[in-house]
């Protein structure tokens, strides 16, 4: 297929130079097909001419000349090979030959031997455009569809580069949450430290005491080897629970990424109410606490998520301090929430919210406490929404406050 | 230790605690027995034997505290000696419960040997006061079986007048007076004027002068 035949699309710049000369060297080849083509012809037309009729010639090689010539080469050649075959049949077919001159008779077989020329042509050539028009068409389409592609693929590498910068930022953003939330727990672990130091104090207590007995079992005489047996084993069961309060608080302030694993709320929940047993019995605050048994677990971090109810139930003592015309009650509870969540209240009938608007709750900064910084509840949130969970606040009836928080199970009971 | 019969109970709602003193308590011959709370020692019943009460005064704000137990032991007369064990006392705490009588305030953890000993000190004066309760029911029994004339002359006797004087002072004969004394001295199984004079103090109320400087005696 020659270049010329191609559409009107600009080559590549630096192939211009060797574009020109290829084009008039194709120039004269195109040129010349017409020629041999309607010489082929002539010579053809005379043969047959000498061979089946030589009165009455016939013209059709010289229309195949002129489609072909038109057909291959392009409007220029066609037009010139329709000249040139009229030259030939008038000079050579046509009697009397090899003069430009034609008898009357001769008018009518040649204006139709023209005008069949002209028409075969004319016909060639559009349909020759239309052929070119179409492969533009298509070239363009590609063209097009390349540029979309392209288009396309820059928005997609965009995307992905905003996506990968998001998740830079969350897990910035995570990090800082978890750096935040820890250091709330310390201080939360630091004002509960008079409860904690009794939590450990009573086992300590429970070794010297039993310690100081298989002493004295052993002293005796005889001595008392099945009593002191039993209280060195006494000694070992308060030194482990011991160990269990040491390692639940170290655990509690410990510096560690998040660790989601299947966890048991009613569990988290005891293993919170285990901590501030000291400090409620200290303010005088009566524990009502029911976990619906059999609840299936919820995925989560074990620490946050006990942050999450230390927080609330640290909330709640803090709001119960001060009230005098009713005894303090802190109520925490779990249950099922529909089919898809754990349900974890903790309620306390303290002083409520006094006015403040529940949605400012839980934003940073926003505290109603004296002297609080406003962080907890919005750790609280946060810890709720990492685990794909609500918490929800509501007055309580008839004082207080009720704080409700849903975390979808992971697994079928 | 010789107290065999004596008893002492443990108050404690941290089941190792509790079980640790016990043992503790065992350990050195004294029979324990221990309650998860003021409630349930107060629901069992009263010992028959030297007792004492090491309590845990776990909260000074938890209500009903160890002071509040205390309160109510002594308003309901049960003078069990109190032994207070706690992990956070504060001064003021541990004046109110000495000045309601407790033997000791110890703070947690507690060294065997200030436990046992308040223990003992708890019991023995748990020990005296029976005993002391015991000899003043006996005296009350056998002042009960004297006739109206006879503790009219043991109260004159007993404030130091002499037969002459309360014989003058009730118109009887001096004789009369020396036949109902020594009945009075027979009855309350008194072997000399002082034993009737520590009886007769648990007994009869006090009077409210001294004898010295009045002639008559109150009447009983």
């Amino acid at each position: 297929m020659s270049v010329s035949q191609l559409p009107a699309v600009e080559a590549a710049a630096p192939a211009r130079s060797t574009l020109f000369t290829h084009l008039s060297t194709q120039a004269v080849y195109r040129y010349s097909l017409p020629v041999v083509a309607v010489a082929a012809a002539t010579v053809g037309t005379k043969l047959l001419g000498v061979a089946i009729a030589p009165d009455r010639p016939s013209f059709f090689l010289f229309f195949a000349a002129v489609v072909s010539s038109s057909w291959f080469a392009g409007p220029g050649p066609g037009w010139l090979s329709v000249a040139l075959s009229i030259l030939a049949v008038d000079y050579l077919v046509i009697p009397p030959t090899y003069v430009l001159d034609f008898d009357a008779k001769d008018i009518p077989r040649l204006v139709a031997f023209v005008t069949c020329c002209v028409s075969a042509n004319a016909l060639s050539l559009q349909r020759r455009r239309a052929e070119a028009a179409l492969r533009q068409a298509r070239d363009t389409l590609e063209l097009r569809v390349c540029e979309r592609t392209a288009e396309l693929q820059a928005i997609n590498d965009r995307l992905r580069a905003e996506a990968a910068e998001r998740v830079r930022a969350e897990t910035a953003l995570r990090a800082t949450q978890t750096a935040l939330a820890r250091a709330a727990r310390i201080m939360t672990v630091g004002e509960l430290t008079a409860s904690i130091a009794h939590e450990i104090n009573q086992p300590l207590a429970a070794v010297v005491a039993n310690a100081n007995a298989a002493l004295n079992w052993l002293r005796r005489d005889p001595p008392g080897l099945a009593e002191a047996t039993a209280s060195v084993a006494a000694i070992v069961a308060a030194g482990e629970r011991a160990g269990d309060v040491i390692g639940r608080i170290r655990a509690l302030v410990a510096k560690r990424p998040p660790d989601m694993t299947k966890v048991d709320p009613g569990e988290i929940v005891n293993s919170v109410l285990s901590l501030v047993h000291g400090e409620l019995a200290t303010r005088g605050i009566a524990l009502d606490h029911a976990f619906e048994p059999g609840l299936p677990r919820v995925t989560g971090d074990r620490v946050q998520l006990q942050q999450l109810v230390l927080n609330l139930v640290h909330n709640a003592m803090e709001a119960m301090a001060g009230v005098s015309d009713r005894a303090p009650c802190l109520a925490v509870r779990t249950m099922r929430a529909g089919a898809a969540a754990v349900a974890l209240v903790v309620e306390d009938n303290g002083r409520g919210f006094e006015g403040a608007d529940i949605e400012d709750l839980f934003e940073p900064f926003h505290s109603t406490k004296c002297g609080g910084m406003g962080l907890g509840l919005s750790i609280c949130r946060a810890i709720t929404e990492l685990h794909g969970g609500r918490i929800g606040a509501a007055p309580g009836v008839p004082y207080g406050a009720v704080f409700r928080i849903t975390l979808p199970i992971t697994e079928q009971p | 230790m010789t107290d065999t019969d004596a008893v002492v109970f443990i108050i404690d709602d941290d089941a190792q605690v509790r079980e640790a003193f016990v043992n503790l308590c065992r350990s050195v011959g004294l029979e324990a027995k221990a309650f998860a709370s003021t409630d349930a020692f107060l629901r069992a019943a009263p010992p028959d034997a030297p007792a004492c009460l090491v309590l845990d005064i776990r909260f000074p704000g938890s209500a009903p505290s160890g002071l509040d137990f205390q309160r109510r032991l002594i308003e309901a007369d049960n003078p069990i000696p109190i032994i207070f064990i706690t992990g956070h006392g504060d001064v003021p705490m541990s004046v109110q419960a000495m000045k309601s009588g407790a033997v000791e305030f110890l703070l947690k953890p507690v060294r065997e040997q200030d436990l046992l000993d308040a223990i003992r000190h708890g019991i023995e004066r748990d020990r005296r006061r029976r005993a002391e309760e015991e000899f003043v029911a006996v005296a009350r029994r056998r002042f009960d079986a004297l006739t109206a004339r006879e503790r009219e002359i043991m109260a004159l006797v007993t404030q130091g007048f002499l037969n002459k004087q309360i014989a003058a002072e009730l118109g009887l004969s001096e004789i009369t007076i020396k036949v109902h004394r020594s009945h009075v001295m027979q009855k309350m199984a008194a072997r000399s004027l002082v034993d009737l004079v520590r009886m007769s103090d648990r007994l009869l109320p006090a009077p409210t002068v001294p004898p010295a400087v009045v002639t008559r005696g109150n009447p009983p």
